[in-house]
């Protein structure tokens, strides 16, 4: 009997599922996030959505809209997926869908997050979607170490200038 | 018309005119339109004819229309005459192979196989649907468990891809393909549920505690979680795992009433009715609701609990609830009578009366009925509300609450209804001159409203022994084969003075289940009752004479009660039992008996049976002091230390 493909579908987030959002978060992330932020994820939208492998939760991505410098950037807040699940395509259908959304929208400037500069497989990652290390933000982090993080950032527009 | 011809042709079957239903089926087969029962009817009669082949080809037909109903795949197999068990199975193998997916078939070869051919087959079967992640898969299973080389041919392979699978990937090291890491997930919850079967707790939860760090946003560890510590007999910490559960989604109902039913079990009724509120209609009270829709399983599971808290006005009002859906479902089908008549659903109508002849066996309501037989009997004996030694004394004092509140329900019922029918009547122009401040109001449509059943009414009963009849009766008639029927029975009885009821209800306890814990005491009771209450009657006497001699030869309870305790020396409660027995006969060793249960090897005892022994203790049979309780407790707590009844005191933290 052969293997079924596996099947990464992307789902909304709802007040009844948020729990399931929550509990992704602490497992997959050294830092808490507070209950404002999952309040404030209920109204983004598509910017939130929940990863369902085989129809089991196993990873999410929340965004928001970012307006400095009269740039309208998008900012990943979260982008996880459970241990046992990584490689399968569950992070790159999530990112998929952002760039889906950038584009459609066609008024975003860029994309960017914070990276841990301890994560190398994120770096990796995000490398392969055309994202640069931007910046180093020292002491970003509270809590972990190394508190340090990159700011990795993908440009959206055409033309090759960077915008500082 | 085609109803009519298949419903003489029903009748001439019952009847046991055969041939006659066969021919009369076969001559108006193009005038009967329901080719599925003419098909199912005929293939029957053939078989009942001994006509196998015939029987053979229509039920291949039925089976091509539908490879799950378990009843053609039967007849089938029957219709093929197979001479030995191998022939039967190859007829299985040679139906799975042409309806791979069907369930029905899949269960019914897995019952056929053994050794080899069993091992092969529920590997492929196991791996398939591990993989495809099949929740129900143990649920499944679980029935050939019976058979114990097959559980542990089942339970070797599923070891074996849980290694197999933490080294390699994949489900056997020869397998060619890698697995996806949910069929490690599914494979780690099978496992947790093998150990939860055979009740080793600690096991399941190493198994259910992986599964949760592997997948914590997966819904279904956490119920079977909650299910092993319910096994283990800590229901506070299978409510909080259900809890968590229900969480992860708050839309899914099946959790919220799940979770309902565990808050229950562990006696948060206030807890269970605002949770059931979150899905049952506004502006109505969530019990009032449930009981409008005659949802069963809150009422069965609100009577025990109430029984539980020693509540007998909520626990007695929870049953006559039942009762009265019962009588309800019953009146309904006066409503069919005319319906059929006029639609010609005559097939439908027999088989709906038939079904209603047996409706009190059901297991909703031997379930209601036992809660009201014991709330009855605790009434009976303690008449003024007083409690057992262990239980709260607020008894009295909830009563009078629970008037209070059944009392501003009833207003509140009333003042709805009264506005429902003046809404009604302005809109009908008619001039209000109705009193509906009766009970028994009448709305403008002419419904009578019955009367709402008041708890604390039902608990001030004088003739406890007669209302409990009304349970008594139909249970007896219909759900003979439990246990609990009878000897339940016999403890009623015993209270009225019955003694050919009470011969009656041992000796059907004993046909049912020779082990039944309650019958060294009931026998003792028994024996002691006949010699105190000589009959007059001369045939009655005679007749119990007779019988007694049959129960216990030669009167001699002390030997048979040597017996019984020989072939029971494994089990908890029949130990205690024959203790109790002869505590009753001499209560001077009362003591010694105490004292030979608390010796007892609790290796050999089951969770439950320890807690039944427990209740019966507190209860105070065989008077045992509090220190008493507390080293049986002790005992008992190093056997079972999940469970939260048999820790001291000090010990317990929630």
């Amino acid at each position: 009997m052969p293997v079924p493909k596996p099947r990464v579908e992307l789902g909304d987030l709802t007040q009844h599922n948020l729990q399931q959002l929550k509990v992704l978060n602490q497992v997959v992330f050294p830092v808490s996030y507070n209950d404002k932020f999952y309040k404030d994820v209920l109204e983004v939208g598509e910017l939130a959505k929940l990863a369902y492998f085989n129809d089991i939760v196993v990873g999410a991505v929340c965004c928001r809209i970012d307006n400095t410098d009269g740039l309208k950037k998008l900012y990943i807040m979260t982008l996880g997926c459970l241990g046992p699940y990584r490689r399968c395509g569950v992070g790159r259908t999530l990112l998929d869908h952002l760039l889906k959304i950038t584009k459609e929208d066609g008024n975003y400037d860029a994309i960017f997050l914070h990276v841990q500069i301890s994560n190398d497989e994120a770096i990796k990652f995000y490398e392969k979607f055309g994202f640069k290390i931007r910046d180093t933000r020292k002491d970003y982090y509270k809590r972990i170490e190394p508190a340090d993080a990159y700011v990795l950032e993908k440009n959206l527009r055409e033309s090759d200038e960077f915008m500082v | 018309f085609s109803e009519l011809l298949m419903y003489e042709a029903s009748i001439m079957a019952e009847g046991g005119k055969t041939e006659c239903a066969l021919d009369h089926i076969y001559k108006h087969r193009a005038a009967i339109v329901d080719v599925e029962a003419w098909l199912s009817m005929a293939g029957d009669l053939h078989i009942k004819l001994g006509q196998m082949r015939e029987a053979g080809l229509i039920f291949e037909r039925l089976i091509q229309r539908n490879p799950e109903n378990k009843e053609y795949i039967g007849q089938f197999i029957k219709a093929q005459q197979p001479e030995t068990e191998e022939e039967a199975l190859g007829v299985c193998m040679k139906l799975h192979e042409k309806y791979p997916r069907s369930e029905a078939v899949t269960v019914c070869t897995l019952n056929m196989c053994s050794g080899e051919t069993f091992r092969a087959f529920v590997d492929k079967y196991m791996q398939r649907q591990l993989r495809k992640g099949v929740p129900p898969l143990f649920n499944m299973l679980k029935h050939q468990f019976n058979d114990a080389d097959k559980m542990s041919i089942i339970s070797e392979l599923v070891h074996g891809y849980c290694k197999s699978l933490e080294a390699c990937q994949k489900f056997h090291s020869e397998s060619e393909e890698e697995e996806l890491p949910t069929s490690y997930l599914h494979v780690l919850i099978f496992l947790a549920q093998l150990f939860d079967y055979k009740r080793d707790i600690q096991e399941a939860l190493y198994y259910i505690d992986k599964a949760i760090t592997h997948t914590p946003t997966y819904i279904d560890p956490y119920l079977v979680k909650g299910k092993i510590y319910k096994h283990a007999g800590n229901m506070v910490e299978a409510v909080h795992w259900l809890e968590e559960a229900r969480n992860l989604d708050l839309a899914d109902r099946y959790l919220n009433c799940k979770s309902a039913k565990y808050l229950l079990r562990a006696g948060m009724r206030e807890r269970a009715e605002e949770l059931c509120a979150l899905f049952t209609r506004e502006n109505q009270n969530p019990v009032d609701n449930l009981n409008e829709m005659q949802c069963m399983w809150f009422l069965t599971e609100s009577a025990n609990a109430a029984y539980n808290k020693q509540d007998w006005a909520a626990s007695l009002q929870k049953c006559h609830e039942i009762e009265k859906h019962f009588v309800d479902i019953v009146e309904d089908q006066f409503d069919f009578h005319p319906y059929s008549m006029r639609k010609m659903t005559l097939r439908a109508y027999i088989g709906l009366l038939k079904l209603e002849d047996q409706l009190r066996g059901h297991d909703f309501y031997s379930k209601g009925a036992k809660v009201a037989i014991n709330t009855y009997l605790h009434l009976h004996d303690q008449p003024n509300g007083q409690t057992n030694g262990h239980g709260n004394g607020e008894s009295d004092g909830l009563t009078e609450k629970e008037l209070k509140k059944q009392l501003s329900k009833q207003k509140r019922a009333e003042k709805w209804k009264k506005k429902q029918d003046e809404a009604k009547e302005q809109q009908q122009g008619t001039t209000g001159g109705k009193d509906t401040q009766k009970k028994n109001t009448t709305g403008t449509d002419g419904e009578v409203v019955a009367p709402p059943i008041v708890g604390a009414e039902l608990v001030k009963t004088e003739t406890p022994l007669e209302d409990v009849m009304k349970f008594l009766d139909p249970i007896r008639t219909l759900s003979p084969q439990c246990p609990d029927t009878h000897t339940l029975a016999f403890e009623v009885f015993y209270r009225k003075g019955k003694i050919l009821l009470m011969i009656q209800s041992i000796k059907r306890a004993i046909r049912t289940n020779p082990s039944t814990p309650e019958i060294p005491l009931h026998l003792t009771k028994l024996c002691d009752y006949v010699s105190k209450h000589p009959e007059s009657d001369e045939l009655v006497k005679g007749i119990i004479a007779e019988e007694m001699e049959g129960l216990v030869p030669g009167g001699k309870i002390a030997a048979w009660l040597d017996k019984y305790a020989a072939e029971h020396t494994s089990g908890l409660p029949q130990t205690f039992s024959v203790g109790c027995a002869r505590a009753f006969i001499d209560s001077n060793t009362t003591r010694t008996h105490l004292e030979a249960v608390l010796k007892f090897d609790f290796c050999k005892a089951t969770l439950p049976s320890c807690l039944y022994v427990l209740e019966k203790l507190q209860a105070g049979s065989l008077k045992p002091s509090s220190e008493d309780l507390a080293l049986y407790k002790k005992h008992v707590h190093q056997r079972y230390p999940l469970c939260p009844s048999f820790k001291q005191e000090k010990d317990i933290k929630r």
